[in-house]
């Protein structure tokens, strides 16, 4: 009987050791979660100072290679209109350098310019926030090819040209072609 | 409680503690990683957000013409489009807490502007949701705003939580499953335990021939087989104090009755004188049965006094001539042995031995005897001494009658005769072997018989007793 006893309280023992083991995790979470939503630490972080100067300027060769590259630290911001251009102006430029690329034969083919579909945008590197720049980039149809266009604001120069469906015929014949004239656009 | 049971015990507890301490630290190291990720990519968000303000500000060329705070509220408005449509989630406060864009759906708590170069952040819960904030402020020419930034971080203690209820049921599994493996193990590793614990009941219970049988070589093994010696040990004590209780017994018995036999004639006789009055011839004999009986009893009383000086002598080793010592015995002897003609034949090595000269003096005179009273008229007892070593080896053989031999075991036992009534003819009381015996074990040596009926009896004294000539000298 007195074995029993001991036996059956060494049992009890054993299941609330065991009970205390397996519960003090759950309350050390809690009590870890108490902690972590009850804090509110302050951290250092490097604030952003934009001071635009002309040293700071990209030239017209940068601007470009920002289009080409598509770098992943530059980023884009949507803007309502630009700072040189309404949208009607912008199309209106975008129009008259289009003429300018002989292999488009916008003035044979090419659509009205209210059919010139672009919207400003900001682009801002994000290693360097001096060197940003307004771009208008849209895209249009020109005898059933649609196009990628760019623009640049200030220079109010082409950037980029680019069939948008690479599946329609002679795609890479016709992209050489446009790549071509537009290099030499470029340094006129 | 059972051993086995306890170490089960132990298992379960000590793996559920290893188990629950190694899984709270891991789970818990976890969760602060996560969070430390999130904050450190929702401070390269924030910093996104603050730049895209100050670029899109510093780019707007309405600054020229425009006051700052309405080109900041158009760059806010612009913002709040882009950021909307990116999924962000933020909201944006002038000092005085008025709101200035809000990207909605998530709840945003109100923190203070934090320090000039530094952002806070903090983590609540709404709705059992978590979320984590951070607000910043950013700073323009005559401005502040102040940017609250607001993820959905419920993942992170999803996570968590699944860790824990998986981490759970491992632990219950695991630690199950070790104790009972261990238990397994335990039962089979004290096998020989339990079988040791038999063993000490059965000889508990008188049976000294219990032995614990085990091939294990570990330390329960070593325990078992030191029992296994200590019960040998132990049963041959006892057989040899049971022997020794018996013999005692037995000398008890014998002496009695070597006391009773004498003294029942003389006190036969005693009467007979007292209540008749005899002739001179029957006077004569009975009052010689007294006299033969009252020597004999004294004969007994020296010899048993001889029995107890032997055991407790003080031995008085000297170097002696072994031909010089048995010639002296022989001496001693000598007019018994002329009484029956016997021849002693001499095979003596010069020799010098170390002993107690009055003790083996006494050894060799009670073979001697022992060998006259065994051989018939002209018999021969052959005397043979020599080294062999440091030990020295002294024969005394006849050509008796030799003795039986399932009677050699008993022979050195006191009042132990092989023939009772010839030896009590003969004037023995069965005391002389049991004092040899005694005598040779105070020299550290043994006595040793090879008798058979018929065939004499060869009795040899074997002792370190050896002693070269510079020893000598």
């Amino acid at each position: 009987m007195k074995h029993r006893l001991s036996n059956i309280r060494e049992i009890l023992a054993v299941i609330v050791v065991t009970g205390i083991i397996t519960v003090v995790p759950y309350i050390y979470f809690q009590l870890q979660e108490g902690h972590l939503l009850g804090m509110k630490p302050e951290i250092p972080v490097d604030t952003v100072e934009i001071q635009k100067s002309n040293a700071e300027q990209l030239n017209l060769e940068q601007r470009r290679d920002m289009i080409r590259t598509g770098e992943a630290d530059v980023e884009r911001i949507s803007l309502k209109t630009g700072n040189a251009y309404s949208l009607y102006e912008a199309r209106k430029q975008c129009y008259r350098e289009l003429c300018k690329i002989p292999a488009l034969k916008m003035d044979i083919d090419g659509p009205v310019q209210r059919e010139i579909d672009i919207s400003p945008q900001l682009l801002v590197n994000a290693k360097v926030p001096s060197y940003s720049m307004i771009i208008w980039s849209g895209s249009l149809e020109i005898k059933d090819i649609p196009y990628k266009i760019v623009l640049d604001e200030d220079s109010g120069k082409l950037l980029s040209i680019q069939i948008a469906d690479e599946n329609i015929k002679e795609y890479e014949k016709l992209q050489e072609v446009f790549e071509k004239e537009l290099e030499e656009y470029f340094y006129q | 409680m059972k051993l086995s049971w306890k170490i089960f015990r132990n298992t379960i507890l000590l793996v559920f503690f290893a188990l629950s301490l190694g899984g709270t630290i891991m789970i818990s190291m976890t969760l602060k990683h996560s969070i430390s990720s999130e904050i450190m990519q929702e401070k390269k968000e924030i910093q996104s957000m603050q730049r895209d303000m100050a670029v899109l500000m510093a780019n707007d060329s309405r600054t020229l013409y425009l006051e700052e705070s309405k080109v900041l509220e158009l760059v806010i408005e612009t913002l709040n489009e882009n950021w909307r449509a990116e999924g962000r989630q933020f909201r944006i406060r002038d000092k005085e807490g008025k709101i200035l864009a809000y990207s909605g759906n998530n709840p945003f708590v109100d923190m203070e502007s934090p320090g000039e170069n530094k952002l806070k952040y903090t983590i609540y819960q709404e709705q059992k949701l978590y979320y984590m904030q951070m607000t910043l402020a950013v700073k323009f020419t005559n401005d502040t705003v102040i940017l609250d930034k607001c993820t959905n971080i419920t993942s992170i203690f999803s996570l968590r939580n699944t860790q824990l209820r998986f981490f759970f049921i491992i632990m219950l599994s695991v630690g199950i499953l070790c104790a009972v493996l261990n238990f397994l193990n335990m039962l089979w590793i004290s096998k020989t335990l339990y079988q040791l614990q038999d063993t000490v009941v059965k000889m508990q219970q008188g049976d000294l021939k219990a032995r614990v049988h085990s091939n294990s070589d570990d330390e329960i093994g070593v325990l078992a087989e030191s029992f296994n010696n200590m019960a040998d040990r132990l049963e041959k004590d006892i057989l040899e104090l049971k022997e020794e209780a018996r013999r005692q017994e037995e000398f008890v018995g014998s002496f009695a009755h070597e006391i009773r036999t004498p003294l029942t004639s003389i006190i036969g006789y005693a009467d007979l004188l007292r209540r008749k009055q005899l002739e001179e011839t029957a006077y004569f004999t009975a009052t010689n049965y007294i006299f033969t009986e009252g020597k004999r009893l004294e004969g007994l009383s020296v010899k048993l006094l001889d029995l107890l000086v032997v055991k407790s002598a003080v031995r008085d080793y000297t170097v002696l001539s072994i031909r010089k010592l048995l010639e002296d015995s022989i001496g001693t002897m000598q007019s018994l042995l002329d009484e029956k003609e016997i021849t002693v034949v001499r095979e003596l090595d010069e020799l010098n031995v170390r002993a107690d000269e009055q003790l083996m003096k006494t050894v060799l005179i009670n073979l001697m005897d022992n060998a006259r009273k065994a051989v018939d008229i002209a018999g021969r007892i052959r005397i043979e001494a020599k080294a062999e070593g440091k030990k020295v080896r002294i024969t005394v053989s006849d050509n008796g009658r030799g003795i039986p031999t399932e009677e050699i075991p008993k022979i050195q036992e006191a009042f132990y005769r092989v023939d009772k009534s010839r030896s009590r003819k003969e004037g023995g009381v069965g005391l002389g072997l049991a004092i040899c015996a005694n005598i040779m074990k105070l020299h550290g040596g043994e006595i040793q018989f090879e008798s058979g009926l018929a065939k004499g009896t060869k009795v040899t004294l074997l002792w370190e007793g050896a002693v070269n000539e510079a020893q000598a000298k």
